[in-house]
């Protein structure tokens, strides 16, 4: 965001996740340059989750590599890809209940006490929804302000990777816009965003690129603009 | 009277401030790892055994002789929960809770009648906090012990609290017991949170034991009915709430202290096991039922 | 269970050696042991029912030990009943008190059920120590031996025979309540306890006769007790007597009766072996406790039974043709349902007629397993009706719903540890070639004799369809059965669930996507929202512009 000098991207690279035997994702390939969104479309149980959990490294890799940018990942603890360049913003938002604004970003954010003071702020500055609600626990907060908490607990650390998964789910139409809003934004200041949602529109408005998962597979990447309105796309949304 | 309700009511605070201790340590395992430690009310008799222990290794005649030692206290049983945490937790961390359970029943054994055949079963006095003077107030004797447990006690939870809620360690330990995965997900080292947080428990009971070691002596045979009302605070204040389940101890040792003062300590008791059976039997979620929506 | 298998041998070989050894020591001493090995042995089989066969923490199996000695103690001193008439009542209370306390304790969150349980204990304890009528601390003493007619059973060879002869009789007993795909009726409870309400399995009698049985067993070892030694006193309610008891059952393998009587034989002579440590032996049961829990979770029977696998079951010669029951339309009325401040379902009404399939379709979170969840009674409706065959359901609870003709097929299903897969699809079959019938229909009988465990995810979800076909049902509702599945197996399901239909039955499908429905549906409803979006045709709802604006939102339907 700030100190966007040189980014790493995320390759993804015949991904396969299996569970208890049967295959939940993949063979997947796919990668989200710097500075893109990349959005994930497919219906609920497509896979998009379970990909975003490979990426995060709380679902295991059975076969395949995970990059970010030049280093091979797949192996790592989760907790180490958070500290290098991972953000997350899961589905459900998973925010710790107890916690206010403030510490949630607080327990995210890398540094010394002065480090993470300034990181907070500048998260409060991005987001003011959240500002007026700083020592507020999250719980208490609105659906939107909770998603927009979310995001911030995800790229405090400032990631080159971004992973928001369903940000849109049970958020009113104008929120919506803010939350895809936010994810352009991320890109524009160089991360490289990788986006699952159900609501297609928003999601094209907003992406570089497209793909659709379905039944675990990838089964169309193509630029935004080559997708809309195209019934080939239309077919492998409605058949997902 | 007067005198003597003062009394009763000094009394009360001191076993809840004592209590909370306990179940403060007893939910925060229950918060870090989802699974009940069975041997926390061992610790606190190790606690107490510890006290006697160092106080006995000082010079007899300096001041202040529980306030001296109840640091090397909190430190042996720091040492004494990262063990627990290695022994009864780190092997069974993809077990199911009920495992971890029935690894710490055999750790509490293994402190019971360890220390029983160490040092035999008969009760001892630890070291009183300051001495064992009596404070006049007003007309009313107080003791300085009971006094100085209300202090002593009072400046532990006082500490917790300010670790918890003021420091970002207290912070990552917190969201690491509400979602373990998401916390690593944002980078905090869980593995350490917890390990601190048997640390934390056990170091909690330890000062507890040493509070209780003077007025009411320590014996090996202690731990099971320390832990049983950890156990029942639990209920009354909410699985997994920290702070629900110290107000829930200090409720119990309030209403110990009135009962066993107008009829007797059995009945008081029975009382509590009969009460907390009632919970249950229209309850079974508990009084306020989850927080962390994880089961031991 | 077709004979011993040699699992059981080794038992046997066990203990024709320990009669040796104790033959071969010969003295009182010996004896003594031994005879108190037999005792834990009995106490324990009756725990293994409540904490393996149940899954329950239970922390009462030692109160219940001290009832019955105090029982049968008090009857034969103050009443002057015959000791064998004592031991009777010492077999009955424990077994009144178990059954008492069975059903609050079984649905307790489980972290409670050791509070309880303990709980109780506390309260055993303190009555034994405080009441007048039991001695007070010191107990009782001078409780007469069991006596068969003139001849006095005290120690020795005549006692050990005697409570050996009752390990032999309990391990038969509880075999024979295991037996008859009770055990797998148990597991499945235990386990899978979703799966088990829709498969009509009902827990209350399974928990009521467990933890009585129980009880009972703690009980007679208690009897035995007191009136081997004469003496009982408080102790005996103790918590000593509880993780005694609980270390056996943990060291010879969670559930097994075999395995109990091998624990209590390794654990009892240890304070023996162990007599430096003094009165504090259970130190040393506090290591072994451990070391078992860690290092061998399923204990000494867990091991053997790597070693010496237990037999598939006989495959029935033939399959019986299911009994034709007649399909039954199934119908959904106005259904609401809220959870905390959510609305799940506002009002949801739709039909599913006797021989036709019906999908349900719509996004994440728009209530589709909550129908479900609410047709098959594992969460209760605040409003609406649900009819099976014009039979109103909302009122009745899951179990007797599968009795009425529904069938449930989960999206995740859970199946319970160690069964083989005819067992685990005899369940709740009428009998064994039902469910061998059920079997064929998803193209796994030929793997009717493996493991469960052998079983790929997607044959898991062919598994659990056959175990609910096992019922036979007059409606089935299936949760995403094709989820995962392979072009191959998805045309297959479709195919079988076609032939159901054609049948008679009523199928509901909940899937996500329209591909795999719109071949196989005669019917679409598609849900948003909690509400219903659209019902009709599949080529009508595909086409409905609210559909298809749900499904690719608002901007690109355009």
């Amino acid at each position: 965001m700030t100190e966007a000098a040189s980014r790493d991207g995320l390759t993804l690279e015949d991904v396969e996740v299996r569970v208890a035997g049967a295959t939940l994702l993949g063979p997947v390939s796919l990668s989200v340059e710097p500075g893109t969104v990349v959005a994930v479309l497919g219906a609920n149980g497509a896979g998009k989750s379970t990909l975003m959990h490979a990426i995060v490294g709380t679902a295991a890799v059975a076969r395949g590599r995970i990059w970010l940018g030049p280093a091979e990942i797949s192996d790592w603890p989760v907790e180490h890809r958070a500290r290098h360049g991972i953000g997350w913003s899961p589905e459900g938002r998973r925010l710790f209940p107890g916690l206010t604004v403030e510490e949630t970003l607080d327990v995210a954010a890398p540094g010394n006490k002065g480090e993470r003071a300034r990181r907070i702020d500048a998260m409060l500055e991005r987001f003011p929804v959240l500002a007026e609600k700083r020592h507020e626990t999250a719980w208490r907060l609105s659906g939107g302000q909770q998603q927009m908490l979310a995001i911030a607990r995800a790229v405090i650390a400032d990631p080159s990777v971004v992973l928001l998964d369903e940000p849109s789910l049970g958020l009113a139409p104008v929120v919506r816009d803010q939350v895809f809003a936010a994810a352009r934004g991320l890109a524009d200041a160089g991360a490289a965003v990788l986006l699952a949602e159900q609501d297609t529109a928003r999601a094209l408005a907003v992406a570089d690129r497209v793909v659709v998962l379905a039944r675990g597979r990838l089964v169309l990447d193509w630029p935004t603009q080559v997708a809309v309105g195209n019934p080939d796309f239309e077919q492998a949304l409605m058949g997902a | 009277m007067i005198e003597a309700a003062a009394q009763l009511a000094v009394n009360a605070v001191a076993l809840g401030a004592v209590y909370a201790l306990v179940a403060l340590g007893f939910v925060l395992v229950i918060g870090a790892v989802g699974a009940v430690n069975f041997a926390h009310g061992e610790l606190v008799m190790l606690g107490g055994m510890v006290g006697v222990g160092a106080a006995m290794l000082l010079p007899a005649d300096l001041p202040v002789p529980g306030l001296l030692v109840l640091p090397a206290v909190l430190a042996v049983m720091a040492a004494v929960g990262l063990a627990v945490a290695g022994i009864a937790y780190a092997p069974l961390r993809r077990a199911p809770p009920t495992a971890v359970f029935i690894a710490t029943i055999a750790v509490g054994l293994i402190v019971h009648h360890g220390v029983t055949v160490g040092i035999g079963p008969e009760p001892r006095r630890g070291p009183p906090l300051i001495d064992s003077g009596i404070l006049d107030v007003a007309g009313v004797g107080l003791a300085h012990q009971q006094l100085a447990t209300i202090a002593t006690a009072a400046a532990l939870i006082f500490a917790v609290h300010f670790l918890l809620q003021q420091t970002r360690f207290g912070r990552r330990l917190r969201a690491a017991a509400q979602d373990p995965e998401m916390a690593r997900a944002v980078g905090i080292p869980v593995r350490l949170t917890i390990a601190v947080s048997f640390a934390l428990a056990a170091a909690l009971a330890g000062a507890a034991g040493l509070l209780l070691s003077n007025q009411y002596l320590v014996t090996p045979t202690d731990g099971g009915a320390l832990m049983l009302k950890a156990y029942v605070a639990t209920v009354i204040g909410g699985w997994g709430r920290i702070w629900g389940a110290a107000l829930g101890a200090f409720a119990i040792a309030v209403f110990e202290t009135l009962v066993a003062a107008s009829a007797s300590y059995l009945v008081a008791e029975a009382l509590l096991y009969l009460g907390v059976l009632a919970v249950l039997a229209v309850r079974p979620q508990g009084l306020f039922g989850e927080t962390t929506g994880r089961r031991a | 269970m077709t004979g011993p298998d040699r699992r059981d041998l080794v038992y046997l070989a066990a203990a024709a050696a320990g009669l040796g050894g104790v033959v071969a020591l010969g003295d009182t001493y010996a004896l003594r042991v031994a005879t108190l090995v037999g005792i834990y042995a009995i106490a324990a089989i009756g725990y293994q029912l409540v904490f393996g066969r149940l899954g329950l923490l239970s922390l009462a199996q030692g109160a219940l030990f001290g009832i019955g000695a105090y029982t049968s103690a008090l009857l034969t001193l103050s009443l002057g009943l015959p000791a064998p008439l004592g031991i009777v009542a010492a077999v009955v209370a424990p077994a009144a008190v178990g059954a008492a306390v069975a059903l609050p304790i079984a649905r307790l969150e489980s972290h409670y059920v050791a509070l309880a349980t303990l709980g109780l204990a506390q309260l055993a304890l303190l009555a034994a120590t405080n009441l007048e009528l039991t001695g007070g601390a010191n107990g009782l003493y001078g409780v007469p031996p069991l006596a068969v007619g003139p001849v006095e059973i005290v120690g020795g060879w005549p006692m050990l025979t005697l409570v050996w002869t009752l390990v032999g009789l309990c391990l038969l007993a509880s075999r024979a309540m295991l037996a008859g795909g009770r055990a797998a009726r148990f597991a499945t409870l235990r386990d899978a306890p979703h799966a088990a309400l829709t498969l009509g399995l009902n827990p209350v009698p399974a928990r009521l006769v467990l933890f009585a049985a129980a009880g009972a067993l703690g009980g007679l070892a208690g009897g035995l007790q007191v009136h081997g030694i004469g003496v009982v006193s408080p102790s005996v309610t103790g918590f000593e007597v509880m993780v005694t008891i609980l270390a056996i059952a943990v060291v010879g393998g969670r559930g097994s009766g075999p395995g109990a009587v091998a624990g209590a034989a390794l654990l009892i002579p240890l304070p023996e072996v162990l007599r430096f440590l003094e009165g504090s032996y259970l130190a040393a049961y506090g290591v072994v406790l451990l070391a078992a829990i860690v290092l061998m979770p399923r204990g000494l029977d867990g091991w053997l039974r790597d070693r010496f696998p237990r037999r598939p079951p006989a495959v029935p010669a033939a399959a019986s043709a299911p009994a034709r029951r007649r399909g039954k339309a199934l119908a959904v009325d106005g259904l609401r349902k809220r959870f905390g401040g959510v609305t799940a379902l506002d009002g949801v009404s739709f039909a599913v007629s006797a021989g036709t399939v019906v999908g349900l379709i719509g996004a994440n979170g728009s209530g589709k397993t909550t129908v479900l969840n609410l047709i098959s009674g594992l969460e209760t409706p605040d409003a609406g009706q649900i009819r099976l065959g014009g039979v109103p359901l909302a009122e009745r609870p899951a179990h007797h719903r599968t009795a009425l003709g529904l069938g449930r097929g989960f999206q995740h299903p859970e199946f319970p540890e160690g069964l083989f897969v005819l067992e685990a699809a005899a369940v709740a079959a009428r009998d064994r070639s039902v469910a061998l019938a059920a079997l064929e229909r998803v193209g796994l009988a030929g793997r009717a004799a493996e493991p469960v465990a052998a079983l790929g995810a997607a044959e898991l979800r062919r598994l659990d369809l056959a175990r609910t076909l096992a019922t036979e049902p007059g409606a089935v509702i299936l949760d995403e059965p094709a989820a995962g599945l392979t072009a191959d197996e998805r045309s297959a399901l479709s195919a079988l669930l076609r032939r159901l239909a054609d049948e008679g039955l009523a199928v509901l499908v909940v899937d996500h996507g329209m591909d795999f429905l719109l071949p196989l549906a005669d019917r679409i409803v598609c849900l948003d929202a909690g509400r219903v979006l659209a019902a009709g045709t599949p080529e009508a709802v595909r086409r409905d512009p609210a559909v298809v604006a749900a499904y690719l939102g608002q901007g690109a339907a355009a």
